[in-house]
């Protein structure tokens, strides 16, 4: 598979089994295009199928902002309201990626940058990171998952005060929410990301994917029926070449050598 | 290797129906992965042309609509874990066609097998021949269907009959097909093709916003609670109505007239 042709807006690269994609909007806050949108969907399926991506981070340029969502001014862009609710949505481009995603936070998280953020499965902020679903203040509800997603991970009246304000929350509050996994200094936030990202990256793929699938089942149905599931695919698990290698290593007393088959 | 093997999928535009034809007649429309990356190439221009507004998806050929996946090139699909992931890296022909907003019409003759019987269960009316037979073999050769044969079609034909196509691997044939709700009409083998087109040109005539919505709601009947789902069809019938095309509908039933539908 190849890789798509990238606009500007959008930064992309790949290293020691890490893909890193930087919103590169920096002049407007990395606020979201109908183009980037489209850009960012048709990456998805890449990172899906290259083998050698074990994680994402998902980040912006600059210390102003990660994203501070849609770009309002072109908002007519996506074309009628059929096609605005059509659209194809930057916030479901993240949720469909299979690997485990890490948004690495700096400034505004904001709107449609929320939603980003949300779709990822861990966020980690610097200390001037500020966080919003502001959308209620132009007279609409966020559409990608703000209404659905930060009550999952917030406690249900935090995320209605954000929802129904559209009011900042600061990095600390965020990280005392939950909405934080880990609150760093500006000048840690990269290092403590690499790190994360590599930790992860040295698991065994398939099982880290699945453990990333199961968590969302978890969200999605009755426990009963996340319980069974849950037990087919960790026999499954138990098929791979990288669990053989898991208990072989275990044995012998040495890291696991993990290839994701 | 894929490429080497014959066939293809086509897309046709006719007025505001599009035509997905199975173009592999010589193998009974086998699905090769080539036929599967063209399908899923298709889908962004089917949801996205405003022009189009209904689909008519059918087989060429004497012998069948599909045979499902051709076996001979599932290693194409790259190792287990790969094939398992087909999903996400927009490689798998039955949800191509769940994934597909406008409604579906199918026209159906022959062998309906396996895949192609969950093509089939992915698309919303369902016409066949008299000599339509449906099959879920993939029991006999040591798996079950993984592209929603357990899933759609349990709730298409019900769990019973389901387990009857899932279980005992045998040919369904059109009487009973039409019996358990998995087709809506037999129509001679000659017309089944021109019954499915005249469906669908009788969707595109509707306003596309709510056919695609009442396509969308359909869904969501089979998939949420009941008393969300009211909930969410009220919602969605006051965004009906907020459309420019029920402005014309209500227009056009005050003055006895036909109404003209633009889908906005």
């Amino acid at each position: 598979m190849k890789i798509p042709n990238l606009p500007d807006e959008f930064l992309f690269s790949v290293d020691k089994n890490v893909a890193t994609i930087t919103l590169n909007r920096e002049s407007k806050l990395n606020t979201m295009t109908p183009a980037m949108g489209k850009a960012l969907l048709e990456l998805v399926p890449y990172i899906n199928a290259n083998d050698e991506i074990r994680v994402v981070i998902l980040t912006g340029t600059g210390e102003r902002a990660f994203s501070a969502g849609s770009d309002v001014k072109v908002l007519d862009q996506y074309g009628s309201n059929w096609q605005l609710r059509n659209r194809v949505d930057y916030a479901r481009g993240i949720w469909a990626i299979r690997k485990p995603v890490i948004s690495k936070i700096r400034g505004y998280c904001i709107g449609g940058g929320l939603e980003m953020a949300l779709m990822s499965d861990i966020r980690y902020a610097s200390e001037n990171a500020q966080f919003g679903a502001g959308e209620i203040k132009l007279g609409w509800h966020g559409g990608a998952g703000n209404t659905q997603l930060l009550p999952r991970v917030i406690a249900t009246g935090k995320a209605l005060e954000m929802l129904l304000t559209g009011d900042l929350i600061s990095a600390q509050q965020a990280e005392r929410y939950g909405l934080v996994d880990q609150l760093l200094a500006a000048d840690q936030l990269d290092a403590a990301v690499d790190d994360l990202a590599q930790r992860i990256a040295a698991n065994a793929p398939i099982a880290a994917q699945l453990a990333k699938h199961l968590v969302r089942v978890s969200q999605s149905t009755a426990v009963d029926i996340g319980l069974q599931y849950e037990n087919d695919t960790f026999a499954y698990c138990f098929t791979t070449k990288d669990s053989q290698e898991g208990r072989s290593a275990f044995a012998e007393k040495r890291k696991p050598n993990f290839t994701g088959e | 290797m894929s490429n080497e093997l014959s066939g293809s999928v086509d897309l046709e535009i006719h007025e505001n129906v599009a035509h997905l034809i199975l173009n592999r007649p010589e193998k009974l429309n086998a699905m090769t992965v080539k036929m599967d990356e063209e399908i899923n190439s298709y889908i962004y221009e089917l949801n996205n042309n405003l022009d189009i507004r209904a689909v008519v998806l059918y087989g060429k050929g004497e012998k069948g609509f599909c045979a499902g996946s051709d076996l001979t090139d599932l290693g194409d699909y790259g190792s287990n874990w790969e094939y398992r992931n087909r999903f996400d890296r927009n490689l798998d022909y039955a949800r191509a066609i769940w994934l597909i907003k406008k409604p579906v019409v199918a026209a159906l003759h022959g062998w309906v097998v396996g895949g192609g019987l969950e093509m089939t269960c992915a698309s919303d009316v369902r016409v066949g021949s008299p000599d339509a037979k449906f099959l879920a073999g993939e029991i006999r050769w040591g798996w079950h269907g993984g592209s929603g044969q357990t899933q759609l079609l349990t709730h298409t034909v019900g769990p019973g009959n389901a387990n009857l196509f899932l279980l005992h691997g045998e040919p369904v044939g059109a009487e009973a097909a039409l019996r358990m709700g998995l087709i809506q009409e037999i129509v001679d083998r000659d017309k089944v093709l021109d019954r499915a087109i005249e469906i669908a040109k009788s969707i595109a005539e509707k306003a596309p916003i709510a056919a695609q919505m009442t396509k969308h709601m359909v869904r969501m009947a089979q998939s949420i609670p009941l008393e969300v789902g009211l909930l969410y069809e009220n919602d969605s019938f006051s965004y009906c109505m907020t459309t420019e095309d029920a402005a014309e509908g209500q227009r056009a039933f005050a003055e006895k007239r036909k109404p003209q539908f633009k889908g906005r």
